[in-house]
């Protein structure tokens, strides 16, 4: 028996199956695209062939295309199912977890297993994925690019929340010359801004977290999230998986 | 209930008084009945915007009842099921 | 029977752009209120009252002002509806709480201010409520800036009073406000040109205290184990009483509660056995305002209560009885308005105490304090009020919203995730 966890975020849609020993047997990312159905489709179809059948295993959906799965047994949110996963990765019980996602960022307090308190963004990108994504389009690179030249950079700030704002204050940053380095910097600079401000109703200075979701592959966001929070900000390859490695776990627990 | 498919009708009136006497009528006799405003597309220039919703396994119920009782409305019009509590779509 | 779009052409309202509100609120009701299944009979009332909310209500209006009464708009459960009634003047809501009329609000008002002072400026200066055509007056307050100022524009349009609320409970300010309670009396005397008596007075402070006991014993069914009406069902009903004949309004009411006194005997419920029980506290939700009710009713939880003007606020709380002079009379009115907390007040700590004892009350699994968008004032005590819920160890999840759609999605999520939360 394999248990199957799917996470459809607004950028990338996570899959993650478990064996019967609640091991990761398989990870698989992809863009979720235009329509979640279609890539719920997809996902199904990328089962069979690696001898999965979704409609015979327990699945558990969840993110925001969560109630696009139709073969999914079971819709949970990716608060709670983030939270389990993240609770995996670090073989903790409890732990403060901080999910930069696509189009929202979640602070999550666990204690002995159980979500106790939860903060998401509001309707607004601001330190999101998405922001980072826009601004990095506006300069001509990718995500991960921007991320590793803002190291080097220093020296500017961008004072807009607002994406499409900030996204103008990058142009005439890159207008006036402004080395591209520097603008990487200033816009890494705002999304740890913007996310530490927001944890900071729950997260106690010291107190190590837990950083999941897509943003954590890159190193350098996670040594600019440590400064800002002055604090440890423990993340691992698996942590973009935490939402679908939640939701594989919940699977388990579904009797078929 | 929300299945698109599915046949509902809508009793119109031309005076809220008239609905309300269906529905206690209709209550009286155990048959199901729901007061709903009644759908813009199907209102026309009534100046009530008052009517019945009934499902179609009553409707039959419905009709003889209303000819025994010689009981007052103004059209019954089948309309696919209009009801969907996943549209949130608020006013 | 009176053809009611002549009687909408008469009132000067604009037709055209009226119908489109017309066609989205069958839409609307039908998903929100008639999708639930089990509902009490009871409930038949105010479905009838919403099926034809545009019609039957104003009508009665107009036919009350060719009898010589005079209407007055309120938009504050800190009015004291016992002042207009004792002078032969009826009241009626007017708070907005439909997107439809925020656009119109906007034109006039900065995009900052929250949706319930947009819609109802929008309402009035849109001509598509007729509610707010037939007011001969309307009654503001300075309960916040932005009414304060909206107060303002709005009374270059239609006659207006407002009633200057104090921002503290000290005994100087209940001295404050039944003195501006005399004001208003004698504002009110003049429109109706009926004289306020000890007698008439005393008839009104009984009949609105009926009305709030009414409204109490509803409220009251919603403590039971097994829940015998639904969140969206009792709130329906504490919108509709801020519009209807407060007599009629109470016998509905207390209608109802036989209903679901009963309910509660038989065991009926219209929620499965442990669904988990929510309190909503914050701002009010004006009608046609239903989305946080469906958002939660279709996520798995049940309302249970709402600490909210549009809830306990408008009804907890009588007008003590049989004082002998209007002075007194008028005092007596103050003492029970100024137990009303608001956000308004500094500092507010009665309401903190207000939800915590709700929330034992109605033994509530989980709160949610709702913002209003732009309401600098309950948002800056939900601060306070998210602090002492976790102290008490009460879970809590902050919500800010508006009136429009678009967030429905985000909410859902956030509430589905707290509903896991409570486990």
């Amino acid at each position: 028996m394999n248990y199957i966890g799917i996470d459809i975020g607004s950028t990338c849609a996570k899959v993650v199956v478990l064996d019967e020993q609640k091991n990761v047997c398989l990870e698989m990312v992809q863009p979720t695209g235009w329509s979640s159905v279609d890539t719920a489709e997809e996902i199904k179809k990328k089962l069979l062939a690696e001898g999965i059948d979704p409609d015979a295993s327990p699945c558990v959906a969840t993110g925001y295309g969560r109630v696009s799965v139709p073969y999914a047994n079971k819709m949970i949110t990716e608060i709670t199912c983030h939270a389990m996963g993240a609770l995996k990765i670090n073989h903790s019980q409890d732990a403060l977890v901080i999910d930069i996602g696509g189009q929202d960022t979640k602070i999550i307090r666990i204690e002995e297993g159980m979500v106790k308190d939860f903060i998401m963004n509001d309707k607004c990108s601001a330190g999101t994925g998405r922001f980072l994504e826009v601004m990095a389009n506006s300069m001509g690179m990718r995500p991960d690019e921007l991320c590793t030249l803002a190291e080097t950079g220093g020296g500017v700030t961008i004072s807009s929340m607002c994406t499409v704002f900030a996204e103008s204050e990058v142009i005439s940053l890159i207008g006036r010359g402004e080395p591209k380095e520097n603008i990487a910097f200033a816009v890494v600079d705002s999304i740890v801004s913007k996310v530490a401000s927001q944890a900071s109703r729950l997260h106690e200075k010291g107190e190590a977290v837990c950083l999941t979701g897509g943003l954590c592959d890159c190193e350098y966001v996670c040594k600019a999230l440590e400064k800002k929070l002055q604090s440890q900000v423990i993340t691992s390859p698996q942590a973009r998986y935490a939402g679908a490695l939640g939701a594989a776990l919940a699977a388990a627990k579904i009797k078929l | 209930m929300s299945d698109k498919k599915e046949i509902n009708y809508y009793i119109l009136f031309k005076t809220y008084t008239q609905g309300m006497a269906l529905h206690e009528l209709l209550r009286g006799n155990g048959i199901r009945s729901r007061i709903s405003p009644a759908p813009r597309s199907i209102q026309g220039e009534l100046g009530c915007g008052m009517s019945l919703l009934i499902m179609a396994e009553d409707i039959d119920a419905v009709r003889r009842c209303i000819e025994e009782n010689n009981a007052e409305y103004h059209d019954i019009v089948p309309l696919e099921n209009q009801i969907n509590p996943n549209r949130h779509k608020f006013c | 029977m009176a053809n009611y779009v002549e009687m909408w052409k008469e009132l000067g309202m604009d037709l055209e752009n009226h119908d489109n509100l017309c066609a989205v609120l069958p839409v609307a009701y039908g998903d929100v209120y008639l999708s639930q299944e089990n509902r009490p009979e009871g409930m038949a009332f105010w479905d009838m009252v919403v099926a034809d909310i545009h019609g039957i209500r104003p009508a009665e209006l107009i036919e009350a002002q060719k009898n010589g009464q005079k209407v007055f708009g309120t938009f504050c459960v800190y009015v004291p509806d016992e002042v207009v009634i004792a002078a032969n003047g009826i009241v009626t809501g007017l708070c907005g709480g439909s997107q439809f009329w925020v656009p119109d609000g906007e034109a006039v008002l900065p995009k900052g201010t929250c949706p319930l002072i947009k819609a109802s400026v929008g309402a009035r200066l849109g001509k598509t409520c007729p509610f707010f055509r037939i007011a001969d007056m309307y009654v503001g307050e300075t309960t916040c800036d932005g009414k304060k100022k909206a107060w303002e524009i709005l009374g270059t349009d239609v006659p207006m009073h407002v009633m200057d609320i104090p921002q503290m409970k000290r005994e100087k300010d209940i001295v404050k406000w039944t003195e501006e309670i005399k004001d208003f009396a004698a504002i009110v005397e003049k429109v109706t040109g009926k004289e306020i008596t000890a007698e008439s007075l005393e008839a009104a402070i009984k009949l609105i205290n009926e009305k709030r006991k009414a409204m109490a014993r509803v409220y009251e069914a919603r403590k039971a184990e097994n829940i015998p009406i639904s969140g969206k069902d009792a709130l329906l009903m504490s919108q509709i009483a801020f519009f209807d004949d407060p007599a009629r309004c109470a016998m509905m009411c207390n209608k109802l509660a036989d209903e679901l006194e009963q309910r509660i005997a038989d065991g009926v419920s219209v929620f499965p056995a442990g669904t988990k029980r929510i309190m909503l506290t914050g701002t009010p939700m004006a009608i046609p305002n239903w989305k946080l009710h469906h958002i939660i009713e279709t996520s798995g939880a049940a309302v249970v209560c709402e600490e909210t003007c549009t809830g306990t606020r408008y009804f907890e709380g009588q007008v003590e009885e049989g004082k002998a002079t209007l002075d007194e009379q008028y005092r007596a009115i103050a003492e029970r308005y100024m137990g009303i907390n608001c956000a308004c007040f500094t500092p507010n700590s009665g309401r903190v105490d207000d939800i915590i004892r709700l929330a034992k009350e109605y033994k509530v699994d989980g709160v949610i304090d709702v913002n209003l968008k732009f309401c600098c004032l309950y948002d800056t005590e939900g601060y306070t009020v998210e602090a002492a819920l976790k102290e008490a160890g009460i879970p809590v999840l902050g919500i800010e919203t508006d009136y429009a759609d678009e967030d429905s999605e985000q909410l859902k999520t956030r509430i589905e995730a707290f509903i896991e939360m409570l486990g």
